[in-house]
């Protein structure tokens, strides 16, 4: 007849006591896992603007324009988000569809972010656009808009540095002739750097994007 | 019995009459509008900018093209077809816009021709007076071997 074992418990102590530390690390790694899988849940995404960021920002070099009330420096604007756009008001067409499409989206910022930024308009025509006309037709649509123009040179000078190209087509008579012109929008953030460039298609096509790129500009900014 | 006759003829004649009429109604009805704009605007653009555009979609039901090549109205000193062209210069800057002015523009048999911003317009050019929003301007549109076409389109902010 076996003798009773009466040994059994003390060898299933000694099978689980190397066990239970196993047991730890997985439950202290599903803990971690649990807790990786959360923060990827509520942290913010990475903002995606619609207009890819320059990859190597610039300061704008300061420049002097000038608007029915007195010159304007770009410096004027640091601390605000800047939208620059070059046209003429002589156009019947790309201009005014895109100074609407300006104004619908400054129109659209909540009106704290909305005095954070400044639209300029920038006359590619110094010859006919004088600092009169040119406040009149950006305060046309929106009279918060500024209105630029000044000597041939400077706005060469100023075009010169945003790559804008503009020229003179189909002259019939000394005022009568077209321009031909890059129509982007260039956004300068609160510290002057050339950040977005946007066409006017994308004006067209996502207003609200647009809106929110500026207010997430000013956010970052602040 | 004679006179029952002629009842039953005139009777016939009314409803040969009415039969007619109807199908006159009918094929009227069934008829596609003639060469028309739909949509029509001007845009109002402010004093003393001398240009703007006319815009809107026209339709052509007939079987021939119709090339649009003017117009007159007695708000501006001349009308012109033109076309936005862009032009990618592979520039950061983005592309070169230039307004061409074109001999015509072809509204296709059948087809329509849109007139919008950023495309095919009718340029505007020597405003006579400054545009209000909502008045309404009347042009002739004139079309290469066609009569012209008179519209009345509003002034919008568009």
């Amino acid at each position: 007849m076996p003798e009773p074992v009466d040994s059994e418990p003390v060898d299933s102590a000694a099978v689980a006591a190397p066990r239970r530390p196993l047991w730890i690390l997985v439950g202290a790694l599903l803990v971690v896992v649990a807790a990786l899988v959360v923060w990827d849940m509520v942290r913010p995404a990475p903002y995606t603007y619609l207009s890819e960021p320059l990859s190597n920002p610039t300061v704008a070099t300061d420049f002097t324009l000038q608007s029915a009330s007195g010159p304007v420096h770009l410096s004027d604007f640091d601390g605000r988000v800047v939208m620059l756009f070059f046209g003429y008001t002589h156009c019947p067409d790309v201009c005014p569809t895109e100074m609407m499409q300006l104004a619908q989206i400054h129109g659209s910022l909540p009106a704290k972010d909305r005095d954070r930024v400044a639209v300029a308009m920038i006359s590619v025509d110094p010859e006919r656009d004088t600092p009169e006309v040119m406040a009149t037709y950006a305060h046309a649509f929106s009279p918060a808009f500024h209105g630029l123009t000044g000597s041939p040179d400077a706005i060469g000078a100023v075009a010169k540095q945003f790559f804008v190209s503009y020229q003179k087509t189909d002259q019939t008579g000394p005022d009568a002739y077209f321009m031909r012109h890059t129509a982007s929008v260039y956004v300068l953030d609160p510290q002057r750097r050339l950040t977005l460039i946007y066409g006017g298609d994308d004006l067209a096509n996502d207003p609200e994007r647009i809106a929110r790129d500026l207010q997430h500009l000013l956010v970052t900014a602040d | 019995m004679r006179h029952r006759r002629t009842t039953a003829a005139a009777r016939g004649l009314v409803w040969l009459a009415a039969l007619t009429a109807l199908m006159a109604l009918t094929a009227a009805l069934a008829a596609p509008p003639p060469l028309h704009l739909e949509d029509a605007c001007v845009r109002w653009i402010p004093a003393p900018v001398p240009n703007t555009s006319l815009y809107g979609a026209l339709v052509n039901p007939t079987d021939q093209d119709l090339h649009l090549v003017g117009a007159t109205t007695s708000m501006a000193t001349s009308c012109m077809p033109m076309t936005t062209r862009k032009q990618d210069t592979g520039s950061p800057s983005g592309p070169i816009v230039s307004m061409v002015p074109v001999d015509a523009l072809t509204v296709p048999a059948h087809g329509r021709l849109k007139l919008e911003p950023g495309g095919d317009h009718l340029m505007l050019m020597g405003l006579t007076a400054p545009l209000s929003e909502g008045t309404v301007i009347e042009l002739s549109l004139r079309f290469e071997g066609a009569a012209p076409l008179t519209v009345r389109a509003p002034v919008l902010r568009k």
